[in-house]
């Protein structure tokens, strides 16, 4: 029963998907069918519709449109360029130096918003014509980019982690934060040393020494970017406001910033992009809405059960497990975006990984860490479209030029999942995990 | 057509107002759980409840904003690489399946909750409010959703058998 | 097997009512000899019980846990666990639980399309910080941590501190960093949620109790047949007799551990905070319907 319940469920929910039916509702649609085979349909209906909203109803995941709406509010305010400028300082100097710059640029973005794109298009599309002018070919920008840009998921303050942390359920959301950083300095530090091997042997172009002078005026003209970085983080880490608060600081922070310093937003200009914010947010919260439906048909049917049971029957050798689930993730990334694919997979995966003694924070990174290479992959890629489009490159050009940046990714995540200290050892240092004994 | 392209305007008029209403609410709410709390030493105690229910709305009615808009995250794998005849035909079907969600689940199974829970005058606990007017949105963001699907399908029937030379422009491509 | 049944609950593996009802599940099967399976859905998978509530009445959930703080959204008649100081400890709070007015109490939801089978008492909550609150002028301008109802805020204000509604998960770090100052529950949650390490001083003033309650759909009960039924009421009893045994044991075991960690457990001047409240009981006695529940309460008092 429950074997086929999971694949009419699934079943329904690809074909729908990938006939164009906006993911949300084939969501939808396939929870109601396959629901309906536990129970009466009108029943189902009400049910689902309840879900939809008890699970909107939930103080973190406001979190998400006030990061949505501060990345949108720097990004009008240039924030990527000076991010850029201060980058310069500690990678100017190696061969290849525009590309690492690129990086760690991302890297810092990615400490203020929660979202790749975002990134990819504010970064690249600053960096590309540099680098083009630099003599880079542009599809070696592109591929460094686009592999580049999805740090910002795992570097904090990250959107998907939150949704991660609301799906699995009593995990703390700053403590997952901080999982975050040494994966996402590792990503970013994997990709550096990738492009440092690339750019020696072909001989790519370091940019000239800055002055003193040049530096410190770098550095300045990007406190104010920084600083919102320690606001946030320091807020959250240190307990002085949860997540959701913190997300409002940076609202306020980020709007008092580009209207009275900066100046580059103007009052007339608030309505448009609180909307455009508000727009973003809908689209990906009306899927949490959605996977919240499916995710209690499956638990009323006892999908997780079963597929945890089947997996266990394989094996219970727990590298060979997560070899399986890793496996199945990078298939899952490659046909699907990231959201949909966390609120899925964290309940059919996290009750194995729980059993065979993962700690759901370290499950939770690896699980992001993986669907991040899918942000890069085609057919399903918003990482690659965008870095292709802000570098003016096709998807084709840079299939091959993207592998040894695959390959960096890979080496990534085997470490990740290797080594659980690289998630946990942090928030652990900072006391944010209370370990029963 | 004129009339359609008047009933989505209006639509989409009053949904922004809403939503730009319900995100200045919600900046304000959470600043003054924060102000509250680290200010005025005397922590608010409703705020929360009412951001979260505030973000129910925001997030139903945004949804219905973007179906209006065909800004629902999808795979156009399919459409993307065929003639602009073909994707209409696939619009008309994504309609339909929206149009079908929306009024089965969210209309139906809406009103059919909303008479639950009105039988067990279940409240909330902090504002004390009942809980019909927090799931109250799921009719009124289906509804929503299904008239700018209706629309959408009624363009495409329009254009398709009365004006032919209209048709390429398609379904949901009347916005201007 | 001839029947199954859901039945959901929203706290983690360890917690006694978790416990409990997987004990409540055993014997359902045992006394039936296998012919019901109750499929327990822990940690909040089919929601909160304010969600709960209509699947319930729809029929698509037949058990739920609850604890009366929820069911307060439903009949505010439960209020009568959130008046402070009104049972004295708690097997007073038992004696009421299971008396004719605990039961007309538990059966006052029958309207709403459910009722509870089993109810479960646990020990008063209390105050912890990192200061003794001996009495209620210590509690000033200190923010404390509630499950925010309009009682339990009316108290904590009386008592001279400010209701701070942080969610449960949270309340850990907001005492570590000093967002507030503390919280109030009982000493196996204190213990449980680990907050004695950030809370160091347990005052124990004891406001108010917590009851958990076991209900099963109307829907579902009405289709059983007599011998299921009475399977049913069996296993209640006894999960209510097991609960009863296991808390007294984890009772005990956090005082023990709580002297272990050096943790201080200080005593109160009861009556000031019995005082300090007064105002909230004479508001909530000029409501005849209030009133009432909390005569009965009082009749069970020992002398
Ligand atoms: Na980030
Ligand atoms: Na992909």
């Amino acid at each position: 029963m429950e074997v086929s319940v999971a694949g009419v469920l699934f079943g329904i929910f690809f074909l729908l998907a990938f006939t164009g039916v906006p993911i949300a509702f084939a969501l939808g649609i396939a929870s109601i069918v396959a629901g309906s085979m536990i129970l009466p349909y009108e029943i189902i209906l009400t049910i689902i519709s309840q879900r939809m909203v008890s699970g909107l109803d939930n103080f973190s995941l406001l979190a998400i449109p006030f990061f949505i709406l501060a990345g949108s509010l720097m990004n009008h305010g240039g924030i990527a360029l000076r991010l850029i400028n201060f980058a310069q300082l500690f990678v100017g100097r190696m061969p290849g130096s525009l590309g690492h710059v690129n990086v760690v640029a991302n890297m810092l973005f990615g400490s203020i918003s929660g979202s790749a794109t975002a990134a990819a298009a504010a970064v690249g599309g600053t960096m590309a014509p540099l680098q083009k002018e630099a003599g880079f070919p542009p599809e070696y920008s592109a591929s460094l980019n686009i592999t580049s840009c999805v740090t910002g998921l795992l570097i904090p303050p990250s959107n998907v982690m939150i949704i991660y942390a609301v799906t699995a359920g009593n995990i703390s959301i700053a403590a997952l934060f901080v999982a975050g950083y040494l994966p996402g300095i590792l990503m970013g530090l994997l990709l550096i040393a990738v492009g440092y091997i690339i750019s020696k042997r072909r001989g790519y172009q370091t940019s000239q020494e800055h002055s003193l002078r040049d530096a410190l005026k770098a550095f300045i003209a990007a406190i104010p970017s920084l600083s919102l970085i320690f606001l946030i983080l320091g807020g959250i880490v240190s307990g002085a406001f949860t997540a959701t608060e913190a997300s409002v600081v940076a609202v306020l922070y980020a709007l008092i910033l580009s209207m009275f310093f900066y100046r580059s937003i103007k009052i007339s200009q608030l309505p448009k992009i609180f909307m455009e914010s508000a727009v973003t947010t809908s689209a990906v919260l009306v899927l949490v809405a959605m996977s919240i439906s499916m995710s209690w048909v499956m638990a009323r049917a006892e999908i997780p059960q079963t597929i945890t049971d089947a997996l266990l029957t394989i094996s219970d050798n727990k590298i060979i497990i997560l070899l399986i689930i890793n496996i199945i993730l990078i298939v899952v990334g490659i046909f699907m975006d990231m959201t949909p694919a966390i609120l899925i997979f964290t309940s059919i995966f996290l009750p194995v990984a729980t059993k065979i003694g993962m700690d759901p924070m370290h499950f939770g990174i690896m699980m992001i860490f993986n669907l991040c290479i899918g942000l890069c992959t085609p057919p399903v890629g918003v990482a690659l479209f965008v870095g292709c489009s802000v570098a003016k490159v096709s998807v084709k050009q840079v299939l091959l030029p993207i592998m040894p940046f695959f390959l960096a990714l890979l080496i990534g995540l085997a470490l990740v999942v290797a080594f659980p200290q690289l998630s946990l050892w942090l928030p652990e240092l900072m006391g944010l995990i209370d370990r029963p004994n | 057509m004129r009339i359609l392209r008047w009933i989505e305007r209006v639509l989409d008029t009053l949904l922004q107002t809403a939503i730009l209403g319900l995100v200045t609410g919600l900046i304000v709410t959470v600043s003054w759980q924060v102000f509250s709390r680290y200010i005025l030493n005397k922590p608010s105690t409703s705020t929360d409840e009412l951001a979260r229910f505030m973000l129910v709305w925001l997030v139903l009615l945004g949804a219905a904003y973007c179906v209006g808009k065909k800004s629902h995250l999808a795979i156009d794998l399919l459409s993307m690489g065929s003639s602009i005849k073909i994707r209409q035909w696939f619009n008309l079907y994504v309609d339909l399946m929206i149009l079908g969600f929306t009024l089965f689940v969210m209309v139906y199974g809406g009103f059919r909750l909303l008479a639950s829970i009105a039988s067990s005058n279940g409240i909330s606990p902090a504002m004390q409010m009942p809980l019909e007017y927090l799931f109250m949105i799921l009719p009124v963001s289906g509804l929503l959703m299904a008239a700018y699907s209706t629309l959408s399908i009624m363009t495409f029937l329009i254009t398709r058998f009365e004006k032919p030379g209209l048709a390429s422009q398609g379904p949901g491509t009347l916005r201007d | 097997q001839d029947l199954k049944l859901g039945l959901a609950h929203n706290v983690g593996p360890d917690h006694v009512m978790a416990e409990t009802l997987n004990y409540f599940a055993d014997r359902v099967a045992e006394f039936s000899d296998g012919s019901i399976e109750v499929v327990v859905y822990g940690g909040g998978q089919m929601g909160e019980t304010r969600d709960v509530v209509p699947m319930m009445q729809q029929g698509a959930m037949d058990m739920n846990k609850s604890f009366h703080g929820e069911l307060e959204a439903f009949e505010p008649s439960f209020f009568v666990f959130n008046v402070p100081y009104l049972f004295q400890d708690i097997e007073h709070l038992r004696r009421f639980l299971y008396s004719d007015a605990g039961t007309e109490l538990s059966e006052s939801v029958n309207d709403k399309g459910f009722f509870n089978l089993a109810a479960y008492g646990a020990e008063a909550r209390s105050f912890y910080t990192n200061k003794p609150i001996r009495k209620p002028e210590d509690l000033d301008g200190a923010k404390i941590r509630v499950f925010a109802t309009p009682t339990t805020n009316r108290m904590v204000e009386l008592m001279g501190g400010a209701p701070a509604p942080i969610p449960w998960g949270e309340t850990y770090s907001a005492i570590q960093q000093g967002v507030i100052d503390g919280s109030e529950n009982n000493i196996t949650s204190y213990v449980a949620a680990r907050h004695y390490e950030v809370a160091k001083i347990y005052s124990k003033d004891e406001h108010t109790m917590v009851v958990d309650y076991l209900s099963i759909a109307t829907k579902t009960w009405d289709k059983l047949t007599d011998e299921q039924k009475s399977v049913l009421k069996r296993a209640a009893r006894a999960s209510e007799e097991h609960q009863q045994e296991v808390y007294t044991i984890q009772v005990a075991d956090a005082y023990k551990l709580l002297e272990e960690k050096g943790i201080e457990i200080v005593e109160v001047d009861k009556e000031a905070f019995r005082k300090s409240v007064q105002p909230l009981i004479d508001e909530l006695m000029q409501d005849p319907e209030k009133a009432k529940w909390i005569e009965r309460a009082r009749a069970l008092a020992a002398e």
